[in-house]
């Protein structure tokens, strides 16, 4: 069933000193935690959800043998993460699917005020408030282009796609994008 | 193409080029054509502009609101630690992806530098990790003002070619981030040098296995294997901060189940020695069951259920709801309208044993001085790659008891079971057959309820006369001192490929500091106490206390509350509440 924080179980059991983890599992905490836990959200609108996806990817690391790993550390992280926002999602039965518009959108565009919008100098906010409109698949990828940085192969292992279909949704997107933002005067 | 409609020429090799995913050959071709195409190039001043922008924004992202929340400090800015800064055991982790962004790192640095790349390219064969360590980690190394160095030694190559001469013109935007990629180059290049042999060959410092870990783990302490995993889940978090944050830590963290080892033998829960000592209280003759379905521990301390649940009272009573007519108290089956929902929070990914257990306790909403505790018992699901798993396991035999500690518990019952599904175990003193083993299949569910009262609670008026779950003497004397566990979960099964070796695992619910109000359980436990209770209501169930369909209703919301999307089905028993309350007398 769902399960959410305060209450959930695992959130309650006692945290296992970094020091006990393995030094690379600690080393790719360090570095990949953070982008981990935003992808996740975004995937899922569900802080606490999201919290736990990326825990439980640590944990799988945990159990995998290094020497497997070498090479694609980063595109593991992001699929195993992926698959457990999946899995928990399906679990509580919110989505059925990540594909297509299954996803929310990572910000709700109704929310921004049209007055304040047409104000907003801010290209940054306004690069947000673009990126609203994107398919969920093609914000997904974004985030894992821009943000973790992952290649082209990379986002194919995590998502699922051809690698050729990551292109397109990338291209699309970016002339999406450049489409939108020509509309506005501060770009 | 080009229009200001659909400024965008729409080859996908432009974004590939843009973000360096062309191969050589095709980049070779692509940028053939890219000097016939001016429209093109113009895109990629805008897309690499863009791209910079996207960069900056994902780096800078603000931390949505939901997440903060929940963070104890905005994440720390990153910044660039060189290769040699890192502890010998930090650069041997990150050797693996070293080698492996090598030849991507190696083009790029081709493309950039153009004829004056062969050297650096070589020195940094192995490198290409871009070296991203947060600021404040511990042992992290003083940060350095790379960045603007190597954009000095950027700026001073010589750049004669094609690509250079486009390069210059679509880069000015993203020079920064070049910058900063060539940083890292370079330091990787310099920070290499010590770390590799003439042959080239990383001589890593040793890094733990996972096995290596678990191993000094056990050694350092007394290990749950399942709780080990339960715990690693919290990894990272920060600790609670202050002795408030601590105490609500530490009272959450005692409402959940101890996920036990399997134990080797019976030597703690010693039934036997718990059966009817002196001073127990006695229960009435020629029945093991004192009223209302509760059993007393001092003669009862196991009890089986079911591990094969139909769910098809639900149905019945949801008909009957919307029928507008009242559900026969025969069709009430409370565990079959418990399971109709689920309630693990995660499947099991041990192999062995096959299944996870969850149990948790806080206060029965309807009696606050009892106990309820859910035990959820969740079989693994099959393994991938199979098509008909569920058959596959349907041989394997199991059954699951569950004992209750004497010194804790005078009295339970299990709720639901009315049929004799929950059988009471062949403890010493009770002649009750032992319940036959049942089938436990993939990914295989099951939920059970015990309503405890506990030693030393107020009697329960016509539930006891003359305070008979009081303390036993036995207790007072010191057995609640010596075991706080509350109840042990005992299965046992055989795996379908050797049905002579049956094993055993025990689950161990020990007693928290503090029984957690309702209001402080899991979702989980809620949503199952909503579902019994609604049971118990739709029954009649005599021992229901202050029970209402308020508290019902309240139950089910406070378990779905703040949910975006509610699964349907709890939506839908939300509708049967309020059908159920439309039957009252005196509904509207």
């Amino acid at each position: 069933m769902h399960d959410d924080p305060p209450n959930r179980p695992e959130a309650s059991m006692k945290p296992l000193a970094m020091e006990r983890m393995p030094v690379w599992v600690r080393s790719a905490d360090v570095e990949h935690r953070a982008d981990l836990t935003r992808y996740a959200y975004s995937l899922s609108q569900d802080a606490a959800l999201a919290e736990d996806a990326v825990q439980e990817t640590f944990v799988r690391l945990m159990r995998e043998e290094p020497g497997n790993l070498e090479g694609h550390l980063t595109a593991w992280l992001f699929r195993v993460c992926r698959s457990r926002v999946i899995d928990a999602q399906r679990k509580s039965r919110r989505l059925t699917s990540l594909d297509a518009e299954g996803l929310p959108p990572t910000a709700d565009p109704s929310a921004l005020d049209p007055a304040a919008e047409a104000e907003q100098a801010d290209t940054q906010a306004f690069l947000w408030e673009a990126i609203t409109h994107l398919t969920p698949t093609q914000q997904e990828m974004m985030r894992l282009k821009f943000q973790a940085q992952l290649s082209y192969k990379e986002i194919a292992e995590v998502t699922g796609k051809t690698v050729n279909a990551v292109g397109v949704h990338l291209h699309t997107a970016l002339a999406n994008l450049r489409a939108r933002l020509a509309q506005h005067p501060e770009w | 193409m080009n229009s200001p409609e659909n400024p965008s020429p729409t080859d996908p090799r432009l974004t590939a080029y843009l973000l360096d995913e062309l191969e050589p050959a095709e980049r070779a071709a692509f940028e053939a054509e890219l000097a016939r195409r001016p429209e093109w190039r113009q895109a990629l001043v805008e897309m690499r502009r863009l791209s910079s922008a996207l960069g900056r924004a994902y780096r800078e992202e603000a931390v949505p609101e939901a997440l903060a929340r929940r963070e104890t400090s905005a994440p720390p800015a990153r910044r660039y630690v060189a290769l040699r800064e890192l502890s010998p055991t930090a650069r041997a982790g990150r050797i693996a992806r070293l080698r492996h962004d090598a030849p991507k790192l190696e083009r790029s640095l081709r493309h950039r530098f153009a004829g004056v790349a062969a050297a650096l390219a070589a020195s940094v064969a192995l490198a290409g990790i871009v070296l991203l360590q947060r600021a404040g980690e511990s042992g992290a190394a003083p940060s350095r003002d790379v960045p603007s160095r190597v954009q000095q030694d950027r700026v001073e190559l010589p750049g004669p070619s094609l690509e250079e001469r486009i390069a210059r013109r679509l880069e000015e935007e993203a020079l920064e981030q070049a910058a900063e990629m060539d940083a890292v180059s370079t330091e990787i290049a310099r920070g290499l040098e010590p770390l590799f042999g003439s042959e080239g060959t990383p001589s890593p410092a040793p890094v733990p296995s996972p096995e290596q870990a678990v191993v000094a783990l056990e050694a350092s302490q007394e290990v749950d294997w399942l709780a080990l995993e339960r715990r690693a889940l919290v990894v990272g978090s920060p600790p609670p901060a202050s002795e408030e944050e601590k105490e609500a830590e530490r009272r959450r963290r005692a409402a959940v189940a101890t996920f036990g080892p399997a134990r080797p033998s019976l030597d703690r829960l010693d039934v036997a020695s718990f059966a009817r000592p002196d001073g127990m209280p006695r229960p009435a003759a020629g029945s093991s069951i004192v009223a209302g379905g509760f059993r007393l521990s001092g003669r009862d301390a196991a009890v089986s259920f079911a591990l094969q649940v139909d769910t098809a009272s639900y149905g019945v009573v949801r008909r009957a709801l919307a029928e507008a007519r009242w559900p026969a108290s025969e069709e009430v089956r409370i565990e079959e309208l418990v399971n109709y929902f689920t309630y693990a929070s995660d499947a099991p990914r041990r192999i062995e044993p096959p299944f996870g257990v969850e149990m948790e306790v806080g206060q029965a909403p309807w009696e606050p001085v009892h106990y309820l505790v859910r035990v959820t018992l969740k079989a693994v699901e099959p393994p991938t790659g199979a098509e008909d798993a569920a058959l596959a396991l349907a041989i394997l035999g199991a059954r699951a008891e569950v004992r209750f500690n004497p010194a804790q518990v005078s009295a339970y019952r299990l709720l639901g079971y009315d049929r004799g599904d929950g059988v009471v175990a062949p403890t010493p003193g009770s002649s009750t057959p032992p319940r036959s083993s049942e089938a436990l299949l993939y990914g295989q569910e099951v939920t059970a309820l015990y309503e405890i009262v506990p030693v030393g609670a107020p009697s329960t008026p016509g539930l006891v006369e003359g305070g008979r779950f009081e303390a036993s003497p036995v207790a007072a004397r010191g057995l609640r001192e010596t075991s706080s566990e509350l109840l042990w979960m005992e299965v046992r099964f055989a795996r379908p490929e050797e049905a002579q070796r049956q094993r055993r695992v025990d689950f161990i619910l020990h007693v928290p500091p503090e029984i957690p109000s309702w209001r402080e359980t899991s979702r989980a436990f809620r949503w199952a106490a909503a579902v019994a209770s609604f049971g118990m209501e739709l029954k009649d169930d005599p021992w229901r206390g202050r029970l209402d369909w308020n508290l019902i209703e309240t139950l089910a919301r406070s378990s779905v509350e703040g949910e975006e999307a509610p699964a349907a089905e709890h939506i839908e028993f939300l509708d049967l509440i309020g059908h159920a309350r439309a039957l009252l007398p005196g509904a509207s």
